[in-house]
């Protein structure tokens, strides 16, 4: 079993994910012998093995569907989905939840035996597979006021032929690179005003830049594709949509700061994006846009594929690098930053898959093009996802600084039919509650300052039937289930915070609950290690700011 | 360069890169810390450490944040508080303390909680079950635990063995040890440093759990090894209830092995001498019986006055060379001083010795030709601080030496020191190296000569050493120069590859130290094997030198001090030779008695008989007296069937002991004496390091110390001869060890500037100390040699003296193990030692056991020419094939010296415990 890995202890999760395939399981016996075959103490094989949702140890018999327990699909009825699935099919199937499976196009969604499927109506359509198709032909055409670039030709290339995307001018940014020094480049994705599309808005060229300076035997160029949060899969629709557009985006940043080699880290729930990507890479390969030498000139780059194995923690990015290194994803202690130390301890650029996906145009299509796209704030365009109670849901393109108002009414046809706007949950799981009165606030990187995140760029929007204390409890169901344990705050503050809106969503809310959320909210804000843990206040505070009364005692009202 | 930081308004000065957290502690600024220990890697995990910063937003954990210049920090604010003691409740929420150890010391957890007014919240179900491991000393209870993984750092960075774990994710993870097994079927070796760390009692001493608070805390010098560790003895009515770290211990910081932590209880067992005892023929002057008859419980006095009488009479008769004495490495300095002036002033001989003769007599004798002084050169932290490549050739450290095992893995996970084992065993600590070499057990001067082959031939050797600083390099040249890879190869069974590849390793990364123990010295070639790898350092000029040098691992805890005090036939205390004219009327005038017949001298200047001859000289009547303190050579000596023949026909035995050793079962007298926990005076560990011992008990029943017992028996004597002290240090009334130590002082250069005061004081000596107001000497040997110029001696291999042959076809070599001490009577006393390693186990190699019909672990007999003894087979590749391993632990018919050689090395007189050959055959049960 590790004999095709080299032995090589970073392989550990491939490795188990093999197991796992073969034999539905793992053992203790077959983990403590990996640890042999790889020269590494069994607490650590072990300790990997339980920390990732997908492995099962030890082995359970039967397939599985995952049911998603994520906030759109339970909005959509997944409860009752999972229900009706464990009686209908429990003898044959093993039902269970699954943290967001990024399907919230699709809700209420499932894997089955690993097919992502949905919306699925009931047993009925586990037999068919129903909704597991990989082309996402909904977002062929652009709705009244998109702006596309990311998406560009979405409906006519092929996302499994090479040939078809270089038609539509794929590696037209990179040749355009190759003619010119890396500094360059990073001058170009600077004036251009790039910043992360992970959620944290980063400009991307100060990051370059940092490691372009490092002067190091080895430099990595991360792709971040681990999109777990939920309500966010718009990496999922770009894999689906423009595989090559996402390996052109690497290799550029990966010729702009000195880079050989390069990771996409996809979370282990979009197996079938894994394989589209490990394609579109022997294609690129074999036409000479990636591997040694590339079309000729000094510059080489290769591009490996990484499953992930069920983790949310590991969309941090240090978490990221830890499990790529084939750890448990715990998130490393920062400084010293990626950039400085990171994959193997060399510099390396983490970057997110809409991020690398924006870098061909620009460097094509030049800044100042790029620029003429969005505001002076936040230049270019971003993906958006938006759910809930409108009458278009779905992924769209747009320029940043849409007011919620806009996004509803212009871009989701409104509310709908008999639905009032309750509040949105903006920006993702770790984003903002918001009510009525920030419907026209414009959205963009600095919005959260007035109570709006953009976040990733989900935008979940509720009625009158849904309450916020029950979406914050489905929330908070998320972090305590992800959080990966390492720090106090984080491993208890969500499990208390949840039983007290267990409580309060039952109904048996006591005196206090409010209070004690303030309290737990503000430690997991102060105290938590990570940017993930930090952020499972947001929208605890948001909710507890806006709906105060929703936490006073009985909270019926809703889902 | 320092920088400057603010903390609370006060200014600090820091190191560059250095925490807030280790800055603050260093000032005396205590800010509360759960995951953090200055000695383990930071995490920040925790978040009670949080503090503020000038100009930055939110709280940062002190424990990882570094200090830049002008760093305004605060770490007690309103806000500060207000997350700490949310921290703490948090914390709580997930703690469930069943009350088991409510009387027991306080856990840091429960001081910060009461620091912080926290009340304890209602409890929860407990998760787990209490006590839910069978490790016999490490008890598990992770209701307490808060995830701090203090225990998975010390068990990966201090002990460097990686038991300990972290499974599952968020609420639900918890530690565990393995694959989510028992503690000791994930290779836990039971050091209790998980234990040491754990703030909440999640982790705990199982022999301790709920024995409550002590009533003294003392800090004294453990007895098992030479490694010398320090620690913290909790006592409450005259029992020992813990021991526990003391993180200011110079050798060992918070490391313990097993045996040091866990194996204390001996003190306590019911076997335990606690009276004088005497033969009844003794009582009534009656002729001695065949197997010298029955014990008489007796007290002090009549026992006393009979061992005088009698060793005055045999002296009268038959000469001072009639009686020999056996010092012990388990004693003091003070003890071992006197118990070498007993045998010189009051008896008249140079008939002393103790088990250095056994273990490093190679050592001492090679070293003293080659350099002029036969210790070890370098220091532990010297070592783990600077070598670049370590060779460890012959120990197998991590057991013999647990707590320096470790530090050297974590010389190699922290430092990358490139290490070579040289060893005929896989030894635990060849998991570290880059490379093992498997020699052939007795193959050791083939392959050092193969080695230095190898260097000289690449022009590896450092010719301005050699040239300034050596002598013999020409004849010891033209020597190696047969000893090609090739023909090495041949001899030891290791590859030319591996004898390259390790040479240039040694060769290339300086400074390179060489370890080595008992297999390099018990040998008939033990003293060539000495000299060979004093060779090897010359040639590459590590003498001298940080991170370097020679570094023969002593045993027993004092034994480099028992050398040290002349507890040797040949040298007065510091190595003072008897054959020096100059050196004999020092102590003629030191020690001189009044009343003795005038004009003759108290000493010969003839070294006296090493205790391998000793017992030989029994036999013939030559030697009719032993006086034995604390030594059980009816279990240690090599071919026992011989050695009881010998000690049977000794007329007069005194033996000094804790327990009814095989020794003792063959004494005439024997005297119950204290052991090391109720004792006071000083050890030297291997480091050359002298450092103090205090008794934490009193000594069971009517037991005395050693050297109380060594004053009386030698005052009755000189008052039986008419004898009385005149010179200045010629008297017995010592009040105390101190007293004897000022003593010491006075007589040996080496020790000249020792004294219990200084040490008392906190300061680190490594001998030799000249003066009062030298630091000592951590590193031998540097700018010359102690005898001036190096010599390079032309050393030949030479096979071992018995071999493999058709009617004893196996090569057996002996040693030791983790989990007990030498003969074994102080750990075969300790319950969980035992339970661990219950009986003697014979390693051997599955394809012989296939060879010689063993399906399994069966019971077999080994046997020689000499005698058979009994254990249960271990199967195991840590042998190569037709290599059995097998120790000395266990007495009876589980003891391999029935079957080992007496074969001595004719200059160290030390016996060949690591080479004979044997058959084995299976046992089936009746």
């Amino acid at each position: 079993m590790a004999a095709p890995h080299d032995n090589d202890p970073e392989a550990l999760i491939p490795m188990l994910q093999a197991m796992q395939g073969r034999h539905g399981g793992l053992t203790r016996a077959a983990l403590v012998d990996v640890a042999r075959a790889l020269g590494i103490p069994a607490q650590r094989v072990y300790g990997v093995a339980t920390f990732y949702a997908m492995f099962d140890v030890p082995p359970r018999p039967g397939r599985v569907i995952r049911v998603c327990d994520g906030p759109a699909c339970w909005l959509h009825g997944a409860a009752r989905l999972h229900d009706e699935l464990a009686d209908a099919l429990g003898q044959r199937w093993r039902i269970e939840r699954n943290s967001c499976l990024g399907l919230c196009d699709r809700a209420p969604a499932a894997l089955v035996d690993g097919a992502q499927c949905g919306p699925m109506r009931g047993a009925s359509d586990v037999a068919g597979r129903r909704g597991s198709c990989m082309t996402p032909a909904r977002y062929a055409t652009p709705r009244p006021g998109e702006t596309r670039v990311l998406l560009a030709n979405a409906a006519e290339i092929d996302p499994d032929s090479i040939d078809s995307a270089l038609e539509y001018g794929a590696y037209q940014g990179l040749r355009k690179a190759l003619a010119g020094p890396p500094g360059a480049i990073v001058d170009e994705v600077e004036a251009a005003g790039l910043t992360g599309r992970g959620g944290a808005g980063f400009p991307t060229a100060r990051k370059w830049r940092m490691v372009l300076q490092e002067a190091a035997a080895q430099k990595y160029i991360v792709c971040n594709a681990d999109e777990s949060e939920p309500l966010v899969f718009k990496d999922r629709v770009l894999i689906d949509t423009n595989p090559q557009q996402l390996l052109e985006g690497m290799a550029i940043a990966a010729y702009a700061v000195g880079a050989n080699e390069g990771f996409i880290y996809v979370r282990g729930e979009y197996a079938p994006q894994a394989e589209r990507l490990a394609r579109a890479v022997r294609q690129a390969e074999a036409r000479g846009w990636l591997g040694e030498r590339i079309q000729g000139s000094a510059f080489t780059f290769r591009i490996r594929i990484h499953r992930g194995a069920g983790a949310y923690v590991c969309g941090e990015e240090s978490a990221l690098l830890e499990s790529l290194e084939g750890r448990r994803g715990e998130p490393r202690q920062r400084p010293p930053f990626p950039t400085t130390h990171g994959f193997r301890g060399w510099p390396t650029v983490v970057n997110n898959v809409e991020t690398l996906s924006s870098v061909p145009a620009i460097v094509r299509n030049g800044a100042g093009w790029y620029r003429s796209l969005g505001s002076r704030a936040a230049p270019g365009t971003k993906l958006y996802l938006l759910l809930g109670h409108v009458n278009r849901p779905g992924l769209f393109e747009a320029p940043f600084g849409l007011s919620l108002r806009q996004i509803i009414d212009e871009l989701g046809g409104g509310m709908l039919p008999g639905s009032r706007f309750n509040f949105a949950l903006t920006g993702g799981a770790a984003g903002t509650l918001v009510p009525p009165s920030l419907l026209d606030v414009a959205v963009d990187p600095g919005s959260w300052a007035s109570g709006v995140a953009l976040g990733a760029g989900a935008f979940l929007i509720c009625d009158r039937s849904v309450s916020p204390v029950a979406l914050l409890r489905e929330l908070m169901h998320f972090f305590e289930s992800e959080s990966c344990g390492k720090c106090t705050a984080c491993r208890v503050g969500t499990h208390e915070a949840r039983v007290v809106l267990d409580r309060l969503v039952a109904g048996i809310g006591r005196p206090g609950d409010a209070e004690a959320l303030t309290e737990l909210a503000d430690v997991l804000k102060t105290a938590s290690f990570c940017g993930l843990g930090q952020s499972t206040a947001i929208p605890m505070i948001s909710a507890l700011t806006h709906f105060p009364d929703a936490f006073q005692g009985r909270s019926d009202q809703g889902t | 360069m320092t920088v400057r930081f603010t903390l609370n308004d006060q200014r600090i000065e820091a190191e560059p890169g250095q925490t807030v957290m280790n800055a603050a502690q260093a000032a005396g600024i205590a800010i509360p810390a759960l995951c953090h220990d200055r000695t383990l890697t930071p995490v920040g995990s925790c978040g009670l450490c949080g503090v503020e910063v000038e100009g930055r937003r939110g709280a940062f954990t002190a424990c990882t944040l570094p200090i830049v210049d002008g760093m305004v920090v605060r770490s007690e604010t309103a806000a500060v508080l207000r997350t700490r003691r949310q921290i703490l409740a948090l914390l709580l929420r997930d703690y469930h303390d069943a009350g088991y150890a409510s009387a027991d010391p306080e856990t840091e957890f429960m001081y910060w909680v009461r620091r912080y007014g926290l009340p304890m919240p209602p409890a929860r179900e407990p998760r787990h079950a209490v006590n839910s491991d069978p490790n016999p000393f490490v008890w598990v209870d992770l209701n307490k635990c808060i995830h701090c993984n203090r225990c998975v750092r010390a068990c990966a960075e201090v002990q460097g063995r990686f038991v300990w774990g972290i499974a599952g994710r968020g609420r639900d993870s918890r530690i565990v040890a393995g694959a989510d097994t028992t503690l000791l079927e994930a290779r836990c070796e039971s050091c209790g440093a998980c234990v040491a760390y754990c703030p909440t009692g999640a982790l705990d001493d199982k022999l301790s759990v709920g024995a409550g608070r002590p009533d003294t805390i003392v800090t004294t010098t453990c007895g098992y090894c030479g490694v010398g560790c320090r620690f913290d003895l909790h006592v409450r009515d005259g029992r020992i209830l813990r021991v526990a770290s003391n993180p200011h211990a110079a050798v060992n910081g918070m490391s313990l092995c097993v045996k040091g932590r866990y194996g204390h209880a001996f003190v306590h067992h019911p076997d335990r001498l606690a009276t004088p005892r005497v033969r009844r023929y003794l009582i009534e002057g009656s002729g001695r019986p065949p197997g010298r008859g029955d014990w008489v419980d007796t007290d002090w006095e009549t026992a006393l006055t009979l061992i005088a009488e009698k060793l005055a009479g045999i002296r009268r008769a038959s000469g001072a060379d009639a009686i020999g004495v056996l010092s012990s490495a388990k004693c003091t300095n003070e003890e071992n001083f006197l118990a070498q002036k007993f045998a010189r002033q009051v008896i008249g001989t140079h008939n002393v010795d103790h088990c250095a003769r056994l273990c490093h007599a190679s050592t001492v004798a090679g070293l003293a030709m080659a350099y002029g002084s036969g210790a070890m050169s370098n220091t532990f932290d010297d070592l783990c601080g600077h070598a670049e490549a370590i060779l460890i050739i012959g120990s197998n450290t991590t057991e013999q030496h647990p707590v320096f095992g470790a530090r050297i893995r974590q010389a190699v996970l922290k430092r990358g020191v490139k290490l070579v084992v040289a060893d005929p065993r896989r030894v635990d600590i060849a998991e570290f190296a880059m490379l093992h070499l498997r020699h052939r057990p007795g193959t050791d001067v083939a392959l050092i000569n193969g080695l230095m082959h190898v260097m000289l031939k690449n022009g590896w050797q450092d010719q301005a050493f050699i040239d300034t600083r050596c002598d013999g390099f020409e004849a010891f040249r033209a020597t190696v120069e047969a000893y090609t890879p090739e023909a090495v190869s041949l001899t030891t069974g290791v590859s030319v590859q591996d004898l390259n590849e390790a040479a240039a390793l040694l060769a290339l990364n300086k400074p390179m130290a060489v370890i080595w123990a008992m297999g390099i010295t018990q040998h008939t070639t033990g003293v060539p094997n000495v000299l060979s790898l004093s060779n090897l350092q010359m040639l590459l000029g590590n003498m001298g030198v940080p991170g370097g040098g020679v570094n023969p691992l002593r045993g027993q805890n004092n034994v480099q001090g028992a050398c040290d005090m002349g507890a040797l036939p040949n040298v007065f205390p510091g190595y003072q030779h008897v054959t020096d004219e100059r050196v004999r009327a020092k102590f003629e005038s030191a020690w001189q008695l009044e009343g003795a017949p005038a004009g003759v001298p108290l000493f010969t200047g003839v070294p006296g008989m090493a205790s391998t001859d000793m017992v030989h000289a029994l036999r013939g009547g030559k030697l009719r007296a032993l006086y034995i303190i604390g030594e059980d050579p009816l279990l240690t000596d090599p071919d026992l069937n011989d050695v009881r023949a010998c000690f049977d026909a000794c007329e007069f035995i005194v033996v000094q002991e804790i327990f009814p050793s095989d020794t003792a079962a063959r004494a005439d007298v024997l005297l119950p004496a204290a052991a090391f926990f109720e004792k006071d005076g000083t050890f030297t560990n291997t480091e050359r390091r002298i450092q103090r011992v205090h008794a934490a008990l009193k000594p069971i029943g009517q037991a005395l110390p050693d050297w109380e017992v060594l004053a009386q028996v030698a005052k009755r004597m000189l008052a039986i001869d008419g004898r009385r002290p005149v010179g200045p240090h010629a008297g017995w009334d010592y009040p105390a060890p101190a007293a004897v130590m000022d003593e010491i002082a006075a007589l040996t250069p080496s020790y000249a500037g020792v004294s219990h005061a200084r040490l008392d004081r906190g300061e680190q000596l490594f001998w030799p100390v000249p003066g009062p107001d030298h630091p000592g000497t951590p590193i031998l040997h540097v700018g010359r040699f102690a005898r001036g110029k190096g010599m390079f001696y032309a050393i030949d291999h030479l096979p071992p003296e018995e071999l493999p042959d058709a009617d004893f076809p196996l090569l057996l070599t002996t040693g030791r193990v983790l989990y007990h001490w030498h003969g074994g009577e102080m750990t075969r006393r300790v319950k969980g030692l035992l339970e661990i390693y219950p009986e003697s186990l014979v390693e051997i190699h599955p394809e012989d056991a296939l060879r010689f019909g063993l399906d399994g672990s069966r019971h077999v007999t080994v046997t020689s020419r000499r005698g058979r003894m009994r254990a249960k087979a271990l199967l195991t590749e840590r042998v190569s094939p037709g290599v059995v391993f097998a120790n000395f632990h266990f007495p009876g018919d589980q003891n391999i010296n029935n079957v080992t050689i007496f074969a001595l090395d004719p200059v160290a007189r030390i016996p060949e415990y690591k080479v004979c050959a044997v058959k084995i055959a299976r046992v089936d049960p009746a």
